[in-house]
């Protein structure tokens, strides 16, 4: 006889074989030969490497980098409640089922949290040991941080996302993200210089932890969006797959009635024809589209982050590479927009299709170039040279646009 | 006058799928023609076949009207979930250069007649499965196409909005348009088609008005279902 143990484990088994399926569809043993052995092999080679001597470029790496790659690694992820939509019909009448599969999702997900944290971890050991000067049991210590933090991060994220919507949601998570930043940055100082309030901040991570697991786990009403949750997870290697391989993937639901730009469908172009509706569809639909300007933002964001960090001298040349990357990205948004069945539903020429991709990616790239633009100018100290970039970063945004939509 | 012929040889989604074969159909101006025909028969991909939209496909699908544009509108409504009403209908006119001062009051008269106008400034994510149907007609009317490529319009649609989009296609037949529709929904189909072509396991089996489809299964006063029963029975 099943019971909700056999159940819950089911479907956790069910879950990794459909990943190790979705894998198996791209990396085919012609993948595996040529991609993912020798990239593996490289990998093991390096990182035995840093074991003997750290490399050279770990200098322009501050500590407080590797603080913002842990805390960036900490929010990442989502708590998975495994629950499928069919529940409804046979298992939410049982209670105790339904309870029992939520608690066995945050046991699995809090013992999923402590793996991944002990890759990263090793991965980063010899350089935390051999050049940030901690000790082995400063790295037992800064794991647990980790954990704990990935934990409650991730925990608290989604208790936010249930109970708050719109704006409102994404303000109080940007605080959770920017309070949390403080913590972990203060957090690795005082485990750097073995204070003891570090052990404290320890013992507050635990106790916030304990207190959102029961929350999470007596939480109610929230049937439907756990299924939503766990169906976007389930599916996310999947659709990232699909898409790279050309197929339109049905994106999630605006929960909106009425957008919050261009609320009266207010004309982005007074010249209607083909490539401006095209253009117009695409720039409107990705400003609407949260998910992919938080993306944009961030994208531009560790961008920015990466040109503060290295010297002045490599700034342009930097620019440049990002904003090859950030015309790729959203390159891909129109990717996703060119797709849906409503385009097929009229006849486009392949040439108005071409001329709208390329001014697209010119416009939606645009701001984000702009915006390093501003950063190198401000970092070289040279406002009058950054004056003079900006016929260059339009002309070369243009040009990077309009390779990427020949090359496709 | 014709408006379209097709002649599909075989066509499928992939290489060793035979989906449908030897469909053989033609459309004039003014003509109301149902495909009709048991779940799987392969309706939708004969439609799917017309609007070019099969990867495999050996065979002859022509436009042949003075205009050649029609408009196809899917059994399920294809709409983006991040633009407003108004702006798949402003896509629409780009895409056919439909002149301002023509879609405008056009778009409007569709979506009074359709009962739409007041959530014109909405995303079609807040909208009922019926009024994303409603959408997907609008569309299809306001481009004023000399053929309607109509895939199971009744899914969905309320009494009124069926009623609406009969009397619109009715107005859009009498302008000299052609009708091909796919439908389950056999009462309506005898009722407003001027045609059949029944379709079963890939292929056509019976085709001609209600007169002709009634001799061939020898059912003088047989209702369409009772006829189309009878010939699946005997194919």
């Amino acid at each position: 006889m099943i019971t909700v143990t056999r159940l819950f484990f089911q479907r956790i088994i069910a879950d990794w074989n459909y990943q190790y399926q979705v894998w198996r569809t791209a990396v085919d043993w012609i993948v595996a030969l040529y991609i993912v052995i020798p990239f593996s092999a490289g990998f093991i080679y390096y990182y035995l490497s840093w074991w003997r001597a750290v490399p050279g470029w770990l200098d322009y790496i501050p500590l407080n980098a590797l603080s913002a790659l842990m805390l960036v690694f900490a929010w990442s992820g989502t708590i998975r409640i495994f629950v499928e939509g069919a529940d409804q019909l046979f298992l939410l009448q049982r209670k105790v089922w339904i309870s029992r599969i939520i608690k066995y999702s945050l046991v699995y997900a809090v013992v999923y949290n402590l793996v991944v944290t002990l890759v990263l971890l090793t991965i980063l050991a010899p350089l935390l040991l051999l050049h940030y000067g901690f000790s082995l049991q400063g790295i037992v210590w800064l794991t647990i941080l980790v954990f704990l933090l990935k934990n409650c991060m991730g925990l608290g994220k989604q208790l936010v996302e249930l109970r708050l919507k719109g704006w409102a949601k994404r303000i109080v998570k940007l605080i959770i993200f920017l309070v949390m930043g403080v913590y972990v940055r203060q957090s690795v100082a005082l485990l750097l210089s073995r204070n003891g309030l570090f052990y404290l901040s320890i013992l507050v991570l635990l106790i916030i932890l304990s207190k959102l697991l029961y929350k999470r786990a007596k939480l109610k009403g929230i049937f439907f969006e756990d299924v939503a949750r766990e169906e976007t997870a389930k599916l996310r290697l999947a659709k990232y797959m699909l898409q790279n391989a050309g197929t339109y993937v049905k994106r999630p639901r605006f929960s909106r009635k009425r957008p919050l730009l261009f609320r009266n469908s207010n004309l982005l172009f007074k010249n209607r024809n083909p490539v401006n509706g095209l253009v117009e569809m695409c720039l409107k639909y990705e400003l609407r589209n949260e998910k992919d300007v938080e993306f944009y933002l961030k994208m531009v964001g560790v961008s920015i982050l990466a040109i503060l960090l290295f010297p002045p001298d490599y700034g342009w040349l930097l620019w440049f590479v990002f904003s090859i990357m950030i015309s790729n990205v959203v390159w891909l948004f129109w990717q996703e927009v060119i797709k849906d069945p409503f385009i097929s539903l009229f006849p486009w020429l392949p040439e108005s299709k071409v001329a709208a991709m390329s001014k697209a990616i010119f416009l939606m790239a645009l701001p984000g170039q702009f915006m390093l633009g501003v950063v190198v100018a401000a970092k070289t100290q040279s406002w009058l040279g950054g004056l003079v970039m900006v016929p260059f970063i339009v002309l070369t945004g243009y040009y990077i646009a309009k390779k990427i939509s020949l090359k496709s | 006058m014709e408006l379209l012929t097709v002649d599909i040889k075989h066509a499928g989604y992939s290489d060793n799928t035979e989906v449908i074969k030897n469909v053989t159909l033609s459309l004039k101006s003014g003509e109301h023609v149902g495909l009709i025909g048991p779940n799987g028969a392969g309706k939708s991909t004969t439609i799917k076949g017309i609007m070019g939209l099969l990867p495999v496909m050996d065979g002859k699908v022509e436009f042949v009207g003075t205009r050649k544009n029609f408009a196809y509108i899917p059994e399920q409504p294809v709409l983006y979930e991040g633009l407003t009403l108004w702006e798949h209908l402003e896509l629409a006119a780009a895409a056919y250069e439909i002149e301002r001062k023509v879609f405008v009051p056009r778009a409007e008269e569709l979506l009074n007649l359709f009962r739409l106008t007041e959530v014109k400034h909405h995303l079609p994510g807040s909208f009922s499965k019926g009024m994303q149907q409603k959408v997907m007609l609008i569309v299809g009317f306001l481009l004023e196409p000399s053929v309607f490529v109509v895939d199971e319009p009744f899914v969905g649609l309320d009494p009124r909005g069926t009623k609406d989009f009969l009397a619109y296609l009715n107005q859009a037949r009498a302008k000299g348009a052609g009708v091909l529709m796919c439908t389950h929904i056999l009462d309506t189909a005898e009722r407003i088609c001027s045609s059949f072509v029944l379709m079963n396991a890939g292929g056509v089996v019976a085709r001609g008005d209600l007169k002709e489809i009634r001799e061939q299964c020898q059912l003088p006063k047989g209702s369409l279902l009772e006829c189309f029963d009878k010939i699946l029975e005997n194919s």
